[in-house]
């Protein structure tokens, strides 16, 4: 007679790896799309994203490396394009070596390219990319001033009324998870410029600590965050049709949970409990 | 909730503005390690069952004849109080593994700040082994180097795992995503025992279901304190519950103040 | 002569010196030491840089001796040392926007950097599924903020209990949050501590390293 509950207690990991296997594929080839709630953090970011004036200067921190194609492409892409409608003065940087191939992605997106197109971006005029701005203390010494940063290559340029960060009036930061630390603690508490941040899933309660601080203007989480601005914006893509999958397998980790403990008080509870009868006898 | 730096209160020649109360609290740091260090008093720490668990696990490695797997971490960062920490556990593991001749594997991280790591560990395991009379059992072989970044880093010290079959596993440091991976190869790998830490909050509760013994947060320097018997690092851990302390008082004053609708915060900016 | 440059002392003086050059302009108003703290950081920018390619040098010294050894895996190594020897090649010769090295940095990197973060979910399911049980209080809480967490994110558990996303925010909001400032501050304290100590010469390791 077998123990359901001593299965229940004692499933192969590798049962777990093939349902998630099998969700994730049934997933991608039907495609479910359920109704999901803006949380109020991703609203309050497309809010102030629209707060954004023509003619401001808003400064890219272009720090991600290629995860983010997979998973929280959407939400940086569709930011990206909002804030162009806005039409700000953009000043690109990026911040790590494996971020210049995600940058070029990003700016050559279909959606993107036609937006800078249409809000007449051009080199030089309304965009400068600055290059290679590498590690915090390079961050530093941009910040506290711009043009003795960059060794007065953008002298001459719309960039001449720039001189600390003090001048930019939006900070957006695509970075790497240590990159958002560089900017609370070397912008925020320093100069009067507001920061947008998008989180890695993980660390979204870090942010959250840092926006009701007052260190960031708004942050939103990258995967979530990705299909709740796909629906804000009216671009529905690749992050809607993932939140089936995602919630598919969220629903299926917490029935391994309730299983698992199922068969924790039905089987596994009392043989813990069993006192050892000879040496060396296993308890799993 | 506005900046506070834009709610300055007073002008004080030389400082500037909104930046004095963050210069007092480290004074205050400076002040109270100082003061542990020059009268060396020492700070009673009690042993945690992750020390002695530790050092069950190095002789368990010895009985099975199976080596130990140390890994301080990726520190990316350069070397970080966790790091720090991660060495004099390490120290103490080395000191441990050379009495019993315990093969001990230390994957390298290989990010370019934290390649100042590489000596210091080369060292500790030297003088661990010269200490120990058993300096032929040091082996250059048994520093592995690894990759730069986090993922990198993870699976070559997954990889060493599957490889050597350790008896123990101490991921002990500067250690991101991958302490859960950590937890769940030893637990494949069969027999092996881990003691592990995490750097991110986030983490914590993963590594505490997947691994056997856990230090969480301040228990890492705690151990490393009480291991090394130094009474500086000793110092350094009540100086750093000392201002913890000093902070849940502010912090609980303030929030008291608040709801009573007396605003503090731009005072402490001053 | 040289030997004067090896003495721990000279490392705590050039330590100590960075230090307040870099710390002092934060907290006072001193224009030239401000002038100073910008110098001393373009300074560190360019070690940084440097930090790279020693650490590329390094990597490539380990790899050919491994290759020369034959020891256990050389294979990797050389695979290893084409394919960053040819991406450095690529990126200074061709540019990073040319083909030649977009294809391989999208083929392999964007798809192996896939690779990890998919493992890490599915380890994380093992761990959870085999030792997420209510032994006691602490753990019963912990896997009931879990559940609460979980649903919260996937709109299906919205639509089993529209309950699940209050509790989940308040649960992030409020007590993952404080949680997370606790450890911040900790973190932060330790931090300034443990560079106090380096200062002031007690901690050894760092100095002798």
């Amino acid at each position: 007679m077998v123990d359901m509950f001593k299965v229940m207690a004692t499933i192969d990991r590798r049962i777990y790896f093939l349902l998630f296997l099998t969700i994730m594929i049934g997933g991608s080839l039907y495609p479910v799309v359920l109704p999901m709630p803006i949380t109020n953090w991703t609203q309050t970011f497309y809010n102030k994203v629209n707060e954004v004036q023509p003619g401001d200067i808003l400064i890219v921190h272009m720090g991600a490396g290629p995860e983010v194609r997979l998973n929280m492409w959407s939400a940086y892409k569709l930011i990206l394009w909002q804030f162009i409608q806005k039409r700000p003065r953009i000043i690109w940087m990026t911040t790590w070596p494996n971020a210049f191939p995600v940058g070029e992605m990003l700016l050559n997106d279909p959606l993107i390219k036609d937006a800078i197109k249409m809000a007449n971006y051009v080199k030089g005029v309304n965009f400068t990319d600055i290059g290679f701005v590498y590690g915090e203390p390079a961050l530093v010494n941009l910040a506290k001033d711009f043009h003795g940063f960059t060794e007065n290559k953008f002298k001459g340029t719309w960039l001449d009324e720039v001189k600390d960060m003090n001048d930019i009036q939006y900070y957006l930061c695509f970075g790497a998870s240590g990159d958002y630390h560089w900017a609370a603690k070397q912008i925020s508490l320093i100069y009067k410029t507001k920061i947008f941040t998008v989180s890695d899933p993980g660390l979204f309660p870090t942010h959250i600590i840092y926006m009701q601080a007052g260190n960031f203007y708004a942050s939103i989480e990258g995967v979530t965050g990705s299909a709740e601005y796909e629906l804000l914006t009216k671009h529905y893509g690749e992050a809607v049709g993932r939140m089936g999958i995602i919630s598919m397998t969220h629903l299926a980790f917490v029935l391994i949970i309730i299983i698992g403990n199922i068969g924790y008080f039905g089987w596994e509870r009392k043989e813990r409990a069993k006192p050892i009868k000879n040496l060396g006898e296993k308890h799993d | 909730m506005m900046n506070i730096i834009t709610q300055k209160t007073m002008d004080i020649p030389f400082f500037i503005k909104g930046r004095i109360f963050g210069f007092s609290i480290i004074l205050l740091i400076l002040l109270i390690s100082l003061y542990y260090i020059w009268t060396k008093k020492k700070v009673p720490i009690r042993l945690l069952p992750q020390v002695e668990a530790m050092r069950e696990s190095v002789g368990r490695c010895a009985e099975m004849g199976k080596p130990l797997v140390y890994t301080y971490g990726n520190p990316t960062s350069g070397v970080d109080y966790w790091t720090v920490a991660s060495f004099g556990l390490l120290k103490y593991t080395a000191e441990q593994a050379a009495k019993l001749g315990v093969k001990v594997i230390i994957p390298l991280s290989a990010s370019p700040k934290s390649v100042i790591t590489h000596a210091i560990v080369r060292d500790i395991m030297k003088e661990a082994y010269i200490a120990a009379g058993t300096s032929e059992m040091y082996d250059e072989a048994n520093f592995i180097l690894t990759g730069t970044d986090d993922q990198t880093w993870g699976l070559a010290v997954t990889k060493i795992l599957y490889a050597a079959r350790p008896a123990a596993h101490f991921y002990l440091g500067f250690i991101p995503f991958f302490s859960v991976i950590f937890g769940e190869t030893s637990t494949s790998i069969g027999g092996c025992v881990s003691i592990g830490s995490s750097f991110y909050l986030q983490m914590i509760a993963m590594t505490v279901v997947s691994c056997d013994y856990t230090f969480i947060a301040q228990d890492l320097i705690a151990a490393s304190a009480y291991v090394t018997e130094d009474p500086s690092q000793g110092g350094f851990l009540r100086t750093i519950d000392s201002i913890s302390f000093i902070s849940m008082i502010l912090v609980a004053i303030s929030s008291i103040l608040l709801t009573m609708g007396i605003n503090i915060i731009p005072w402490l900016g001053v | 002569m040289m030997e004067i440059f090896r003495k721990k002392e000279i490392t705590m003086i050039i330590t100590t010196m960075s230090f307040l050059i870099a710390f002092l302009p934060y907290f006072f108003d001193l224009p030239a030491v401000d002038q100073l703290s910008t110098l001393t950081v373009n300074w560190a920018i360019t070690v940084s840089y440097v930090m790279a390619i020693i650490g590329l040098i390094y990597m490539s010294m380990i790899n050919i001796t491994k290759l020369q050894k034959k020891t256990k895996g050389w294979q990797y190594g050389a695979i290893t040392l084409i394919l960053v020897w040819y991406m450095v090649l690529a990126g200074l010769g061709f540019g990073t926007k040319d083909m030649k090295f977009s294809f391989f940095y999208n083929a392999i990197a964007v798809s192996l950097t896939a690779l990890v973060g998919g493992l890490i979910s599915f380890y994380l399911v093992a761990a959870g599924g085999r030792t997420f049980r209510a032994r006691d209080f602490r753990s019963t809480f912990l896997l009931i903020a879990i559940i609460v967490v979980l649903m919260k994110n996937a709109p299906i558990g919205l639509i089993i209990w529209p309950g699940f996303g209050p509790l989940g925010t308040y649960t992030i909001d409020v007590l993952v949050a404080g949680a997370n400032r606790a450890f911040k501050i900790g973190t932060a304290i330790a931090g300034i501590a443990l560079g106090l100590r380096i200062l002031i010469g007690r901690e050894t390791m760092v100095a002798e390293g």
